[in-house]
């Protein structure tokens, strides 16, 4: 099993012929759901076949009835849903079956990734048992074999490296590997079938990549199909044989992947395929900045450290989760931050609001030096620079109507006259482009982007002149994601104020940024006019890193030699030196030893390499 | 699962839904109103001060429905009037508890460090001591009467309250609204109170209502040693208590208020589970 994990699984071209029977059978499924006697549908006349071995993509935006049907095909829907049609398991019809018998064969013939792996996992067992029992689920095996498989899992998956991790909780893993520990338990007795319902989602670009090309591995190693739930059309119809496009419940267009990606018949799909094309269309050049008018904000050598606490095998130590941070930002430009999971985006973004203060280093906002204000001096700066969360039911508090949330800010920072503020709030719901009827309603009543358009409403409502963007986009499905997009960069016209946006997905800010910093691992490595910094990128993280989302990818492509290893480099084993030197393959010894500043290499564009790639080499 | 293809429960009588619920509301209606407008709007005799030579009259005498107890005092107007007093005492305490310890807690979580650390020590100084044990000890320590009590009963009530109360606000706290309402300037008293009271006081709720039946039993038990309700004044546990000793005699003053003070905690635990659940489920 070990030995077949090693084998490189480029070595044999992707065997797409070998497509054996149908295994999973959906034909005329409808599902409806019961709310108080209110029937709602949300799927209607779904048809589609699975083969074994072979790889489908169901796509579309959220609320189009994807995880519906997935949950449907391993029953697990709730109580008030009423099901009709057929789905056929290995030839078994499975809705008649009984719990029990259900029960039975999830695992065994089908199983299951779900989205949210930091939900779906038990916080208080240690990964490896929870693998261990779905592994003895259904078997008559002893715990000492059981345990034994499980840690082979691990291993099979990437999660056994230099200390075992068949002991850690969930809470010591990152994003990726916890998505790993999901497909192990998943795989864990072999099923015919695996769905994996967003897996990748939640994580940034090269995670998504090296999951995605994970779960192809293992679906040819064990001669699953592969059922691939996702809103990316473009990341995973490339590596899909057919893809199935699902929009409000019904099925509009199915085919093989190919065809669906050039020649898309529907234009829901093409609008699909184009809201993922090409990032340079998107890339605009940067505005002339006007060199004498004096920074709105400058963060000069900030350094923030974490003390971590004791883990499995390991001792209370510091993480260095900014390291030696500056930059500038002008008055009414687009800065976008962009960086994996972990490098301290958003600590970066958190300190510069002083939530809390950074440990070191200084951050000038407005001609204040931030770390020197206290309580009410520092308020009346937050009333200069606002934010808006990733998540964006959870930052509106559910007990409040939208009327009151936008008006918090105005009454807190008393800017607006009690009398006016009904009227400002609803010229800002105009201006993010809802119905002033909204405003009464309950945050629960609101979609994700239209709560989140609220949270954009708020933060402009004390017109501030910086707005923090925390993966504002990330958790909205690729259209929201496009409609925010293009209300921000209208907004961007109209106020006047700087923008800040925190990222892991370089496409969405690549249309929206003037400027961009690549951040690893605490610190800045490249940071330049977005152009240059997309198009030629200097430093060998951000090429790696903009590699991953190049548009063009071929299933079973060798995976970036820089990017590869089972185990994401957590900042606590960075080295001293230059942070990315240890998967570089121009590192040299210098490198290792001294960390390189950030260096002018033309116009406002620095990188922070001793050995930066030529323009020329990047094609 | 689905409804159209789940199973039948054979064999089984299953309660139509939210039957539970709704006969414990109405049965708890009942109660109340049986305890607090039936003695005022219909006259009856009075719970204490009775004649012995009226004591111990059977069950369903003339003019003693429930017949008298050994000090000559009607048991029915003992019951209503007892049961006045248990409700009180046990709706007073976990008002009370909701409010000082739902706010104590909510502080706790809100500024933690210093004032979290005063704060919850305290209350696990209080924990600390079997509740029953405090109880005891502040009854004895003051003359006994209901502020007494209820003050006893405080100390059982508050360290649970706050507890409860500040799980839910660390929660709250970890949240984006929490700061963006910081980042909008919001006093710490407005965001204690408009952001933080309006997401605790829910659960707090659900928790009071399965509190009044601890309560209760509490209260029942204090008196029962002695310790509650002064004597002669009737409450449901002193009621227990002075039945015992007719046990084998004369049952009906045991198990009657035995009965009544069941019915009502297993009223409010119907209510209060129900409620819980419903808010688990959002």
């Amino acid at each position: 099993m070990i030995d077949l994990l090693r084998q490189p699984s480029q070595s044999a071209p992707p065997s797409r012929q070998a497509i054996g029977a149908p295994v999973l059978q959906v034909s005329n499924l409808k599902v409806a759901f019961d709310r108080n006697g209110r029937v709602e549908t949300a799927v209607e006349a779904l048809n589609f076949d699975l083969c074994a071995g072979s790889t489908l993509a169901i796509v579309g935006e959220s609320g189009s009835g994807k995880s519906v049907s997935c949950r449907a095909a391993m029953g697990l829907l709730p109580a008030n849903a009423i099901v009709s049609g057929s789905i056929r398991i290995m030839g078994e019809e499975f809705l008649t079956l009984r719990e029990r018998e259900r029960q039975l064969r999830r695992g065994r013939d089908i199983a299951m990734v779900f989205q949210n792996a930091e939900r779906a996992l038990n916080p208080v067992i240690p990964i490896g048992s929870q693998v261990a029992e779905s592994v003895g689920a259904h078997s008559r095996m002893t715990r000492a074999a059981a345990r034994r498989r499980a840690e082979e899992l691990l291993q099979l998956l990437g999660l056994q490296t230099r200390r075992s991790l068949y002991s850690a909780y969930p809470h010591e893993l990152s994003g990726g590997m916890r998505q790993r520990v999901m497909i192990a338990i998943a795989i864990a007795q072999q099923p015919k079938i695996l769905i994996a319902d967003e897996p990748t989602s939640s994580l940034d670009a090269v995670t998504q990549i090296q999951t995605i090309d994970l779960l192809l591995d293992l679906q040819k190693q064990f001669d699953m199909a592969l059922l691939l739930v996702s809103h990316d059309l473009k990341l995973v119809a490339q590596c899909t044989d057919s893809v199935l496009v699902m929009r409000r419940g019904q099925m509009i267009e199915h085919g093989p992947s190919a065809d669906v990606l050039e020649r898309p018949r529907t234009d829901y799909a093409r609008s699909l395929v184009t809201a993922a094309n090409d990032l340079c269309a998107y890339l605009q050049d940067s505005k002339a900045s006007e060199a004498n008018e004096a920074p709105l904000l400058v963060a000069k050598g900030v350094s923030h450290d974490f003390v971590t606490r004791v883990t499995a095998g390991s001792k209370r130590g510091l993480v260095r989760a900014l390291s030696n941070v500056s930059f500038e930002l002008k008055r009414a430009e687009t800065l976008a931050i962009v960086g994996e999971t972990g490098s301290g985006k958003s600590t970066l973004a958190r300190a510069l609001l002083q939530l809390p203060a950074p440990m070191s280093g200084s951050i000038v906002f407005r001609g204040h030096i931030l770390s020197d204000l206290k309580g009410r001096r520092l308020k009346e700066q937050w009333r200069h620079m606002q934010m808006v969360f990733q998540d964006p039911f959870s930052s509106l508090n559910p007990k409040w109507k939208v009327f009151d949330a936008i008006e918090e800010p105005m009454i807190g920072h008393r800017c607006v006259e009690s009398s006016l503020r009904r009227a400002r709030a609803e010229e800002l719901l105009h201006l993010v482009g809802l119905p002033v009827s909204l405003g009464d309603r309950l945050p629960t009543e609101l979609s994700g982007g239209q709560c989140q358009r609220v949270a954009i409403a708020r933060a402009l409502a004390t017109r501030p002149s910086l707005v923090i963007c925390d993966e504002a986009m990330s958790s909205l499905d690729a259209i929201t994601q496009h409609h925010t997009a293009e209300l921000i960069q209208k907004l961007r016209t109209q106020t006047g104020t700087a923008w800040l946006f925190i990222s892991h997905d370089l496409r969405m800010v690549a249309r929206i940024s003037d400027r961009t910093a690549v951040m690893h691992l605490g610190q800045i490595c490249e940071i330049g006019p977005t152009r240059a910094v997309y198009l030629e990128p200097r430093h060998p993280y951000s090429s790696a890193l903009l590699e991953s989302i190049a548009v063009t990818r071929e299933p079973g492509l060798k995976r970036s030699p820089r990017t590869s290893g089972p185990e994401p480099h957590g900042p606590a084993a960075a080295p001293a030196a230059c942070r990315f030197s240890p998967h570089c393959d121009r590192a040299e010894e210098r490198c290792r030893t001294e960390a390189p500043p950030l260096k002018c290499i033309g116009d406002g564009h620095f990188v922070a390499c001793y050995f930066p790639l030529n323009g020329s080499e990047v094609s | 699962m689905t409804a159209s293809s789940r199973p039948k429960a054979r064999g089984r009588f299953r309660w139509p839904q939210g039957f539970g619920v709704s006969s414990a509301a109405l049965t708890l209606l009942a109660i109340v109103i049986a305890c607090f407008l039936w003695p005022e709007v219909h006259s009856m005799h009075m719970p204490v001060g009775g004649n012995v030579r009226d004591a111990n009259l059977p069950l369903l005498s003339s003019d003693h429905l429930l017949g008298t107890d050994m000090d000559g005092n009607d048991v029915l107007s003992r019951l209503l009037y007892g049961g006045r007093q248990s409700l009180l005492v046990a709706f007073g305490v976990n008002l009370l508890g909701l409010l000082i310890g739902g706010t104590l807690g909510a502080v706790a979580a809100y500024f933690r460090g210093f004032v979290d650390t005063a704060i919850m020590r305290t209350i696990d100084i209080i924990i600390a001591f079997p509740p029953l044990i405090l109880a005891i000890a502040i009854s004895q320590a003051f003359t006994p009467s209901t502020g007494t009590l209820v003050l006893a009963l405080l100390c059982y009530s508050i360290p649970a309250f706050a507890r409860v109360s500040r799980a839910s606000t660390l929660r709250l706290c970890a949240l984006p609204f929490m700061t963006a309402a910081r980042l909008s300037a919001t006093s710490h008293n407005g965001i204690l109170r408009k952001h933080i009271a309006p997401n605790v006081l829910p659960q707090l709720a659900s928790y009071a209502l399965l509190g009044v039946g601890v309560v209760v039993v509490l209260e029942g038990a204090m008196s029962f040693l002695g310790l509650g309700t002064p004597p002669p004044n009737p409450s449901w546990g002193g009621m227990i208590f002075h039945g015992q000793s007719a046990m084998l005699t004369r049952p009906h003053l045991l198990i009657v208020p035995s009965v009544m003070l069941s019915v009502t905690v297993l009223c409010f635990n119907l209510i209060g589970e129900a409620l819980r659940e419903r808010l688990d489920a959002k």
